[in-house]
């Protein structure tokens, strides 16, 4: 029976471990280093079967298995699976995670896990032992408490549990000297388990650890070892053994819960070795001695820091092998017992599908035309939580649809929320900036929405609907990545007020298509809207069969009806649209072109163009606010800052050329004054126009982006008075 | 795995205790999503004691009816505590908002039709 170690095939004795085995052949599972074989250090890690820094110690040997030692420098190479597509779905996680609820677990099976379980049983509890022996790998515990661990046949275990009790026992210590990273060093233990398996380990010293003083050696193995008394003793093996043994309490010491528990040795006090005085203290990082100095000399004097600015404890073993040296260092120098430092999750290496079993990444919603617009060609990506159209291959030929013919947007993705109850006016009125009791049924209102900082936060519409009782009743919509946080936002504060509303949000219900340019009205009336409504009113009609609640608004600058619909009839109104304006030229629009066209307009997209501190005022928007008006959310923080001297202004900007990258920096002469937020060469328009911010007074005229002069213009740059729009 | 069946009913927002006293006809079933909040399945109307109430007919959902065995196989991706026989539950199942509905013979399960893609990826 064989495994190959480096692609060199070595014989194995039936029960051996992959450490054994490599011993066995007179090898190293690394470069050097104390063998422990008991998991408790990293020295016997390597690559088997792909997977790095894997305990040799606990795999069991089987043919074909394949082991590449980590280089003696450096980690082991990084191996990336094929490149990942940015814009696809996630594929599955490879490792499958299983969930348990627990009464009591029991981590560790010897003497004293096996008290505390037989205890807990005898009092007619459930418990849950997991061990090495088992097939579990416990790899961290969280507050709650939670334990995951990795099971032997690859499956990840998360168990929520009433109660835990660690009873992980304790580890040998490693010698810390010159030459404790050669070849040939074993705790007590290890030696008794190789010797167990036959392994011949020549000429053995046997040497307690408080009388150890230095390993000699050659060409990497050991020869000798010196004792206290100063004598040497040639051998082949040194095995290191001590009356001492530390706690293995790295899981205790990850989760401070009243329902975690430690016992048995993992819980005792522990007298730390001597300081040590030349050597490698930690194995994994390779820390020695003189670096502990070193940082120490440079200020580094707690031990927490010491860890940060060494790595000394942070590598493989996570502080199994050097945290009692590094501990009786830091006493040496102090006098003060220094304690562990903190245990944080994963005390073992776990791979990236293993800590991500069952992580799913956040789910993309798609629109029902989703698939219309991927069969017409669309670069789909995701925006606001939403899987939209980017473009459908050019986005120009989109743009000139929208501002010479018609086009058609899939806006199924804004915010849709009807509310009404008696005391609406009055939740609206406190919500928005902007007066609600004076729209009119059958018209509409663009608003901001703010917190109460005064802060924009997102904006949409509100509609007033015609009702037959003549009861308050409106539609709001949102932007497409702030409506689940605006619907939150919106109960808390009925909550608040204890306002008698009802709210129903129907963003996921509804689809919306967007006909916007200037044949729009044109099209409408060829699939049988004869009357379209008028700029900022909105109807309920049915269009081809289906209920349609059309709001005529503009965010292209050209005329734009907005048809809301049942979403199971979005493919239906689609196809009809398309098919009727086929011969006027109609095609549908994408985001890459939705955002230039609104940009022409000066049009803001909150997220966008907006920070987190953003005031109306300081994009320009105070006629969306009417401080006049009773309470509303943000009205004390305006008017508290109403004359305030404010630096910032959110401006357009228009230059010759080609468009600067959004983000660019703006300059005035060598000082960064702010930075672009939008931009877009405009075919129509000539020149490129751009909104950014200018964070310093006086307001420059002329700055620089990108190197080149660029005037502040008055927005919007397209349509100034709005005329496309309202026609 | 199958292709979902549309959730189809009436989307009802209400006081709390007009939703209570809603008489459901033989076959139809409610779905209580909060205390103002349900679905109404298998009803072409409802009455209902407030004035305000929102009625609208509901496209939101996706909706299908899991054997025993089949609902067994995406248990575990399920953290939160399962609902008692007939009641509604909530929550994430593999990261996407879902519900789902125990019965003696079968599971339904309910997702939104704009995330059913996610959730078949992830649990099929």
């Amino acid at each position: 029976m064989r495994i190959a170690v480096d692609d060199q095939p070595i014989d194995y004795a039936a029960g051996d471990s992959v450490a054994v085995a490599i011993v066995r052949a007179g090898q190293h599972p690394q470069h050097g280093g104390t063998l422990c074989l008991a998991g408790d250090c990293g020295n016997c890690s390597a690559e088997i079967d792909g997977i790095a820094f894997t305990r040799t110690c606990l795999t069991p040997a089987r043919p074909g298995l394949r082991v590449t030692r980590h280089p003696a420098v450096g980690g082991p190479p990084l191996r990336l699976d094929a490149p990942v597509d940015p814009v696809a779905s996630p594929a599955h996680a490879a490792t499958n995670l299983r969930r348990e609820h627990a009464d009591l677990v029991v981590i560790g099976a010897g003497n004293s896990g096996r008290a505390a379980a037989d205890e807990a049983r005898a009092a007619d509890r459930e418990v849950t032992v997991l061990a090495g022996e088992l097939g579990h790998d416990v790899v961290g515990v969280y507050p709650g408490p939670l334990i995951v661990a990795r099971l032997a046949d690859g499956d990840m275990l998360h168990i929520h549990a009433d109660e835990v009790v660690i009873a992980t026992g304790a580890a040998e210590l490693h010698p810390v000297c010159d030459g404790n990273m050669l070849r040939g060093i074993y705790t007590a233990a290890a030696a008794e388990q190789l010797r167990t398996a036959g392994v011949d380990l020549g000429a053995v010293a046997n040497v307690d650890l408080d009388q150890l003083v230095r390993i000699d050696g050659n060409d990497g193995r050991v020869t000798g070892v010196v004792i206290a008394d100063g004598s040497t003793t040639p051998c082949d093996s040194v095995v290191v053994s001590s009356t001492r043994k530390a706690p293995r309490d790295l899981l205790a010491r990850m989760v401070a819960d009243p329902h975690v528990r430690t016992v048995g040795p993992a819980a005792d006090k522990f007298e730390l070795p001597a300081a040590p005085t030349a050597g490698t203290v930690c194995p994994c990082s390779k820390v020695t001695v003189d670096d502990l100095q070193m940082v120490w000399d440079k200020g580094f004097q707690h031990l927490e820091l010491i860890k940060r600015a060494s790595l000394c404890g942070t590598g493989t073993c996570q502080g199994g092998v050097c945290l009692p040296h590094l501990r009786a260092f830091v006493t040496a120098k102090t006098g003060e017992p220094a304690q562990p430092f903190t245990g944080r999750p994963a005390s073992r290496q776990l791979t990236i599908s293993e800590a991500a079993a069952d992580v799913h990444l956040d789910p993309f919603r798609r629109t029902a035309l989703h698939h219309e617009h991927v069969a017409l060609g669309a670069r789909m990506d995701r925006f606001g939580g939403w899987w939209r159209p980017w473009n459908y291959g050019n986005f120009l030929d989109e743009y000139w649809a929208v501002r010479e013919g018609v086009s058609l947007g899939d806006v199924s993705t804004l915010g849709k929320m009807i509310i009404t109850g008696p005391d609406v006016v009055e939740a609206l009125e406190r919500i928005y900036p902007t007066t609600i009791h004076d729209i009119r049924p059958g018209r509409s209102r663009y608003v901001l929405l703010l917190n109460e900082r005064g802060h924009v936060i997102d904006d949409g519409m509100v509609c007033r609907e015609v009702t037959d009782d003549n009861s308050d009743r409106f539609v709001l919509t949102f932007t497409s990545g702030g409506a689940s946080f605006a619907e939150a936002w919106i109960r808390d504060w009925l909550e608040t007020w204890d306002l008698d509303v009802r709210l129903l949000d129907r963003t996921l219900a509804l689809g919306a298509i967007n006909v916007t340019g200037p044949l729009a009205a044109e099209l409408l009336r060829r699939i049988g809207v004869d009357d379209p409504p008028r700029f900022l009113q909105h109807v309920h009609i049915d269009i081809a069969g289906i209920p349609c609640h059309v709001m005529r608004l503009s965010f292209t600058g050209e005329a734009s009806f907005e048809l809301h619909h049942p979403r199971t009839h979005s493919v239906e109104l689609w196809r009809t649209l398309m098919d009727a304006g086929h011969d006027m030229g109609v095609r549908p629009h994408g985001l890459q072109a939705l955002f230039a066209l609104r940009l022409e307009k000066g049009h803001v997209i909150v997220g966008m163009d907006t920070e987190m501190d953003t005031t109306p005022r300081r994009i320009n928007m105070d006629w969306a606010v009417k401080l006049d008006k009773a309470d509303f959310i943000g009205r004390t923080a305006l008017l508290r800052t109403a004359d305030l001297a404010d630096r910032r202004r959110l401006l357009g900007f228009t230059m010759p050329g080609p468009a600067p990258i959004e983000g660019a920096p703006i300059f005035v002469g060598d000082d960064i004054v702010g930075h672009v937020t939008s931009s877009f060469h405009s075919p129509g328009l000539g020149h490129t126009v751009m909104l950014g911010w200018q964070k310093r007074t006086p307001v420059a005229d002329v700055v620089t982006i990108d190197g080149r002069p660029a005037q502040v213009t008055e927005t919007p740059f397209y349509d100034p008075q709005g005329a496309r729009a309202r026609a | 795995m199958r292709e979902p069946e549309p959730l189809t009913g009436l989307r009802v927002v209400a006081t709390p205790a007009a939703i209570d006293a809603i008489s459901l006809p033989v076959g139809a079933t409610l779905l209580r999503i909060a205390p103002d909040d349900a679905i109404v399945t298998r009803v072409s109307d409802v009455t209902l004691d407030d004035t305000f109430a929102i009625v609208e007919p509901e496209f939101t959902f996706v909706q299908w009816q899991l054997t025993t065995d089949e609902f067994a196989g995406i248990v575990h991706h399920i953290e939160w505590p399962l609902p008692e026989p007939g009641a509604l539950g909530q929550g994430l199942i593999a990261g996407v908002p879902a519900k789902i509905v125990i019965t003696d013979d079968h599971v339904q399960l309910i997702v939104s039709a704009g995330l059913v893609h996610e959730l078949m990826a992830r649990l099929w």
